[in-house]
């Protein structure tokens, strides 16, 4: 049903996990061997100029962030795959892994070569068990196979992965924060600079990058920049975008879609319409953590900078879709205590401030809110962006940013009914 | 003229008349202090204990160096004055500690007869300020 | 350099600085909560947020953004304040305003910054937290209700200290700061979580509700302790130490203490302080007054010294006038018999050194530890002997990546440092260890052997003590050894640390001189940067040094005295500032030596063990009551001030000394500490080129900072077999305590209020033995009783036990030895 060219999901079947020896026959580690075959400058040079950027949600442009790490540094340096894949309505990375771990491994054994790290490791969130496994057991087919350990592929390159099970928690999906997770620290985030690419895990310059950012990697290498650059439908974008559908649509799946395909197209065609023939009130474009999106903006390309234009993130591309008749308040109230009891109490604006917008919203969605109780929400939302240690905090106020821009109205209903409208 | 000498006199016999004088035949009859009268001062007892929390902030403001503290711990953990002392003579009145009281635990009485026969007497011990 | 404008002034800054530091330079201050000045950046309370104009949209923590050159930094502007203001907002949420019961009233941080940015009403009713305070332990106080969450604490005992007893738990609004499964407190207590706190959540318990802040004199001191001349700031309230202040401000120490330093002050107030002076009559000790005393004591030592002679025995906790003035006073009464704290403990630095280097003292100071590459710890218990110059060995591991390795015979606090590498022996053995690192260097052509004396005969010496003997017989890991010693001699800037002290008198001189040649073929000594440490246990043990107190000529020596009036060779003893019954090896020789004495006089701030058996004691003045000079273990020449009142009729050493000697018929008097010291400059050259009144804050350090030898000479030493027995004892420092004057502080016996014998588990399974069982320990023809401590620290074989106290007559077994052959059963 999917009329868009397949990559990362090509070799994807319902219920089955692709083996070594089917992904080999699909062209699978062929991208390695010829990676081994170039430097890894030239290898840098090749995903910058395919304008890969970060799939984890904000957008990097991963060749950049390659090309700032001291690869010619010696001693130990690491790469990093975050898959702690925690930002709710996101799903698409338990997908890849589900269907195809070997995508990943071709990707880190690349991006390792051209970043010269001497190991990696696989973070995945804890729930992520049957995920884990996959990996593991991909891990140890491409050993036995020489694509993984020492001297690989007998080019002199050698590197290990490991798979390392999170404890669990939001927070870790900030990169270091995450680092610190993995040394076993408490997962605070770290002060930058120093960036991880300077002293990052255990002191080491490292490199931290998403799953599907990394799976992509190898179609890269295979097919080259121009073709990345043709996948998506943007002139500016390149490659496809996991969308994970969910909330209020007739399907939810994940679907392997090219950037830039309007956002019209992927809630009727893929979502298959609003539930009970609904109306379209609003969409998360990219997880919990990104501005609203509503139904003016239906035809707008889903790439990272349409979606800025109009104040909001591709993010993750989960997307999460409310009808008519939900109260986005509400919604938000929701995500906000999601976001307050993740926050990792570190700096006094997530730990504090987030309790108290969640205060300030439930009090409105509740009707005991006032006027003033808005004018004060609007305050905070610009007390606390911009103002936190990491970006947790400043997520959270997407959603609820926006909900100030887009549905005044509605908030306006809850105070002067003195109760939710839409109960 | 005589009228007005009538006036002024009439003014001046009406005072002799009983119940007309502003004079107060002290000690038998005593003044009513206005309630912003600065006069001994009192500890505010709470349910078991003084409401002083022995914070040193009145004998850190106090001028003159009259009042002496010293806190110690209770047997619920508390913070108490163990001692809290005024010296009267040296007290100029002034009501400072009153207001850098933060548990209002200090307030000055209309008690103006704090005249006594011995130094010893002018002494306030937290026993003399609770009552 | 980089230059950067902030609020229009002009700044040059190194560029490691933060845009914090840079304003702090051009006396502009940014109000900050979480940052603390020894910790890492850290970015968490964001009252700092500043703009700069380079990077326009978001607001920029200045305590940890490096500055980078032409920066416009504005630090304060409308939307800053506001920031501000949100942030103080926020922690007033949950913060309970308890402030007039609340110890930190008056010097609180977040009151400071309320002041300055907070609103009267708060728009949020917030919820208070009503956690449960930590109270189980004598010293700290902990009550997170009143916490904001700076993690100053968990930061500071881990980064500095080295001890991580705190973290964060739980999460978002729910954060608090908690122990291992949220227990009370039970670490070692130095107190360093109560300095940085910024606002009451931690508090010293003793200090609980006695005073306020503002009420309190501040005197800036010398630790009395240690040799780690650690500044403190003695908190003085109606001629009482109430507390010990944090000061980072000045000190060799940071502002850092250990358990000794912030709780030990306690023992300068104790209640059995001597008040006056005691002579014996009729076999009784009755308090007389200070002339009668005095002249019982100058009529017995001149009578004396016309007899067999007088021996004088310093503790090393006067200060170096009044060792200047015991000096007078030994020539004025005519003998040579002066000696100082042990004897026998201190020769690493006064032979071996000279012997090898031909200086009698550390080579480096302690801030330029931290810049080493590797540092060579001999003995484990260097954290325990020095904890401060151990926190420094611990920042130069963590923020300057040194490689640690510990030459020991048991772990400690210093092998489980990062990296920390442990070449764990058999007791006794840590010389064979030196010796063969030294032979490494030379049969591998990495010694540095231009200019050095001896060196062949020195080469001789060493064929035995290749590192493959040496690894057969200490239990050593032959590789890592020769790895170590590689490390050392690659190293651009390294330090070797040895501390000496009473309970480490076995083979003093020879462990240092072996230390010393592997310094000399390493190149250390005279080297900017890098040292060659060896650090005394006593305040003022390189004082007593550098002062000369040591016996003269002919005159016999600390152990020789005891043992010449032991056996009725010596007429009069006069001990000052020491316990020898209590502290010294070999208890029976000192006993006997009090006991056959014709004389004695002792001088000390208790009715010791050994002033109970003299025939006149003078009270004496605590550190915390006299002014003068104590140099330290590395050289630095620090003011000690008078705090307080000595109790009753008490003296200082020096009044005690100088009214002796005018008994004695010696008129020389001095105006005062100045005086004396300049004084001192005579005698001793070092001294000579500094002014009393003008050793500021942070002292003054003679020889400069590296001490460049006089001599390299190679000095053959070999090792003593130590005794062989199923069970070893080895006696050493605690980290609680610090000679026998702890004993009587409050805060030391709080945490260890006894002696102990430590075991490890495996030994303490095979003999059965629970923490707490009492434990008979015999050895040398003695037996004791002590109660059991297992843990995990000692290999098999292997038994500790402090020597701080007394009462536990370990010293009845300990005769000096490095290793006792032991028996042990329950």
């Amino acid at each position: 049903m999917n009329d868009y060219p397949q990559v990362l999901f090509k070799n994807r079947l319902p219920g089955e996990t692709v083996t070594l020896r089917s992904y080999e026959k699909t062209g699978g580690y062929q991208g390695l061997r010829k990676a081994l075959k170039m430097s890894p400058n030239e290898i840098c040079e090749l995903v910058k100029d395919s304008g890969l950027r970060g799939r984890g949600g904000a957008g990097f442009p991963t060749g950049i962030k390659w090309s700032f790490f001291p690869s010619k540094a010696p001693g130990e340096k690491y790469l990093v795959c975050n898959g702690d894949e925690m930002e709710p309505g996101t799903y698409k990375d338990r997908q890849l892994l589900r269907a195809d771990p070997h995508q990943l491994i071709e990707g880190m054994v690349i991006a390792s070569y051209a970043l010269q790290a001497t190991a990696g490791y696989i973070f995945l969130r804890y729930a992520y068990e049957e995920c884990a496994q996959n990996v593991e057991r991909a891990i140890a087919e491409a050993k036995a196979a020489g694509y993984l350990g020492e001297n690989i592929l007998g080019s002199g390159f050698a590197l290990s992965l490991h798979v390392h099970r999170s404890a669990g928690r939001y927070i870790l999906g900030e990169e270091t924060a995450l680092l610190n997770g993995l040394e076993g620290k408490r997962p605070n985030p770290r002060a930058k600079p120093p960036f991880p690419a300077q002293r990052g895990l255990f002191g080491k310059p490292t490199n931290v990058n998403n799953v599907e950012t990394l799976a992509n990697v190898s179609h890269i290498i295979n097919h080259g920049p121009v073709w990345f650059q043709e996948l998506a439908l943007t002139i500016e974008g390149s490659g496809t975008k996991l969308f994970g559908l969910s909330g209020h649509l007739n399907r939810t799946t994940c679907f392997e879609l090219p950037l830039g395909i309007p956002l019209r197209e992927v809630v009727e065609t893929y979502g298959g319409g609003i539930r009970q023939g609904r109306a379209f009130k609003a969409c998360l474009p990219g997880g919990a953590s990104t501005p609203y999106l509503t139904a003016e903006h239906l035809d707008l390309p889903m790439d990272f900078n349409p979606l800025e234009e109009v104040g909001s993130r591709i993010g993750t591309a989960g997307v999460t879709v409310f009808d008519e008749t939900t109260c986005m308040v509400a919604v938000t109230r929701n995500l906000v205590q999601f976001f307050a009891r993740e926050s990792c109490g570190f700096c006094t604006p997530c730990r504090d401030g987030l309790p108290m917008v969640s205060w300030l919203l439930d009090k409105i969605e509740h009707g005991l809110g006032n006027h003033d109780d808005l004018c004060l929400l609007a305050k905070q939302v610009q007390n606390i962006t911009g103002r936190s240690f990491c970006a947790l905090a400043e997520g959270a106020m997407g959603p609820v940013e926006s909900l100030l821009r887009l549905f005044e109205q509605e908030l306006k209903d809850h105070i002067q009914k003195g109760q939710c409208p839409f109960l | 003229m005589f009228k007005a000498i009538a006036k002024g006199l009439s003014i001046t016999f009406k005072h002799m008349l009983p119940g007309h004088s502003t004079t107060v035949q002290y000690p038998t009859v005593r003044l009513k202090m206005s309630d912003r009268y600065r006069g001994l001062h009192r500890l505010v007892p709470a349910q078991d204990r003084e409401k002083c929390v022995a914070c040193y902030l009145c004998p850190t403001v106090c001028p003159a160096k009259c009042i002496t503290v010293e806190s110690a711990e209770n047997e619920k953990g508390e913070k108490y004055p163990k001692v809290y002392k005024i010296d009267m003579l040296r007290c100029i009145f002034c009501g400072y500690c009153v207001e850098a009281c933060p548990v209002e635990a200090l307030e000055m009485t209309d008690a103006y007869e704090l005249a006594n026969y011995r130094r010893e007497d002018f002494e306030f011990t937290k026993e003399r300020l609770l009552k | 350099m980089v230059n950067l404008t902030i609020d229009g002034k002009q700044v040059t800054v190194s560029k490691t600085a933060t845009i914090y530091d840079a304003a702090k330079e051009v006396g502009i201050n940014i109000p900050v909560l979480c940052y603390a000045k020894k910790l890492l950046p850290y970015g968490a309370c964001r009252f700092c947020l500043v703009q700069v104009e380079q990077m326009k949209g978001r607001l920029i923590p200045a305590c940890t953004t490096p500055v980078s050159e032409g920066m416009v930094v504005t630090t304060t502007s409308e939307e800053i304040q506001k920031v501000r203001k949100t942030v103080m907002e926020f922690l007033l949420v949950n913060h309970v305003l308890d402030c007039p019961v609340c110890d930190k009233g008056g010097e609180c941080d977040l009151q400071d910054l309320a002041y300055e940015f907070g609103s009267i009403s708060n728009r949020f009713e917030g919820v208070k937290f009503d956690l449960p305070t930590d109270e189980i332990n004598p010293l700290i106080e902990r009550n997170m209700n009143r916490c904001v969450l700076c993690g100053r604490c968990v930061r500071v005992c881990d980064e500095v200290v080295g001890y991580g007893s705190y973290s964060f738990i739980n999460r978002g609004f729910e954060t608090k700061i908690a122990t291992a499964y949220d227990r009370g407190l039970n670490c070692e207590f130095c107190g360093q979580c109560v300095s940085l706190c910024p606002v009451g959540a931690i508090l010293p318990r003793p200090f609980k509700f006695k005073a306020r802040p503002w009420q309190i004199k501040e005197v800036d001191s010398v630790c009395g302790y240690c040799g780690n001349g650690c500044t403190v700031t003695l908190g003085v309230l109606d001629n009482k130490i109430e507390t010990i202040r944090f000061n980072d401000e000045i000190g060799v120490n940071d502002g850092n203490l250990c358990i000794r330093g912030r709780f030990g002050y306690a023992y300068v107030n104790h209640q059995k302080r001597l008040t006056k002076p005691l002579v014996r009559k009729e076999g009784q000790l009755v308090e007389v007054e200070w002339d009668e005393a005095l002249q019982v004591a100058a009529e017995g030592l001149s009578n004396a010294q016309n007899g067999q002679g007088v021996g004088i025995l310093s503790g090393a906790r006067l200060t170096n006038e009044e060792f200047f003035l015991l000096k007078n006073l030994a020539k004025t009464i005519g003998t040579d018999h002066l000696d100082h704290s042990g004897g026998e403990c201190y020769k690493g630095v006064s032979e071996g050194l000279n012997e090898t280097l031909g200086v009698k003292a550390s080579t480096g100071t302690f801030p330029q530890l931290e810049s080493c590459d590797v540092i060579l710890a001999i003995r484990s218990d260097f954290w325990e002997t020095h904890p401060v110059v151990g926190m420094v060995v611990n920042q130069a591991i963590r923020r300057n990546d040194a490689q640690l390795v510990v030459v020991a015979d048991k772990r400690g606090k210093l092998t489980k440092l990062p990296r920390a590498r442990t070449l764990l022996t058999k007791a006794g053995y840590e010389l064979s260890i030196l010796n063969a690192m030294s032979k490494v260097l030379l049969d591998e052509g990495l010694a540095q052997v231009d200019g050095l004396q001896n060196l062949d005969a020195f080469k001789a010496a060493l064929s035995e003590y290749t590192p493959e003997n040496v690894a057969q017989q200490t239990g050593v890991d032959a590789d890592l050894l020769k790895d170590s010693a590689r490390k050392l001699a690659g190293a651009k800037k390294s330090a070797i640390l040895l501390a000496y002290g009473l309970p480490y008198t076995a083979q003093s001189k020879e462990l240092a001189a072996a230390a010393a040649n592997l310094a000399l073929l390493a190149g250390i000594p005279g080297r900017a940067g890098s040292g060659l440490y060896l650090c005394g246990e006593k305040a003022n043990s390189q004082g007593a040094i550098d002062l000369g107190v040591l016996p003269a000529g002919n005159g016999l020596g600390a152990q020789q005295m005891l043992t010449a009036a032991g056996e009725g060779k010596l007429d009069a003893l006069y001990v000052i500032a020491e316990d020898p019954i209590s502290s010294y090896p070999d208890r029976q020789m000192v006993e006997q030596a009090m006991d056959k004495v014709g004389f004695s006089v002792v001088q000390d701030l208790f009715l010791s063990a050994t002033a109970e058996k003299a025939d006149v004691v003078f009270p004496a003045a605590s550190f915390a009551e006299k002014e003068g000079t104590f140099t330290n273990a590395e050289r630095r020449i620090q003011r000690v001030r008078q705090g307080i009142k000595s109790p009753g009729e008490a003296k200082t050493d020096g009044a005690i000394i100088s009214a002796l000697a005018n008994k004695l018929g010696n008129t020389l008097s001095f105006t005062g500490e100045a005086a004396i010291f300049a004084e001192i400059g005579k005698d001793v050259p070092a001294y000579a080129e500094f002014n009393y009144h003008e050793i500021g804050s942070q002292g003054v350090v003679w020889g400069g900072e590296t001490l460049a030898p006089t001599r390299r000479n190679l000095v053959s030493v070999s090792a003593e077999q130590p005794a062989s027995a199923d069970y070893h004892l080895v006696t050493g420092s605690a980290l609680y305590h610090s000679g026998t004057v702890s004993v009587h502080a409050s805060g030391p016996l709080a945490v260890m209020p006894e002696a102990y014998v430590e075991l490890g588990r495996e030994d303490a399974a095979a003999l059965g033995v629970n923490d707490g069982d009492l434990l008979k320990v015999a050895g040398n023809g003695v037996e004791i009783q002590l109660k059991a401590k297992v843990d995990n620290r000692l290999p098999k074989g292997l038994l500790f036990a402090p020597y701080h106290f007394g009462n536990a007559g370990l010293n009845k077994l300990y005769r000096g030895e490095a290793v006792v052959a032991v028996s042990v059963s329950k």
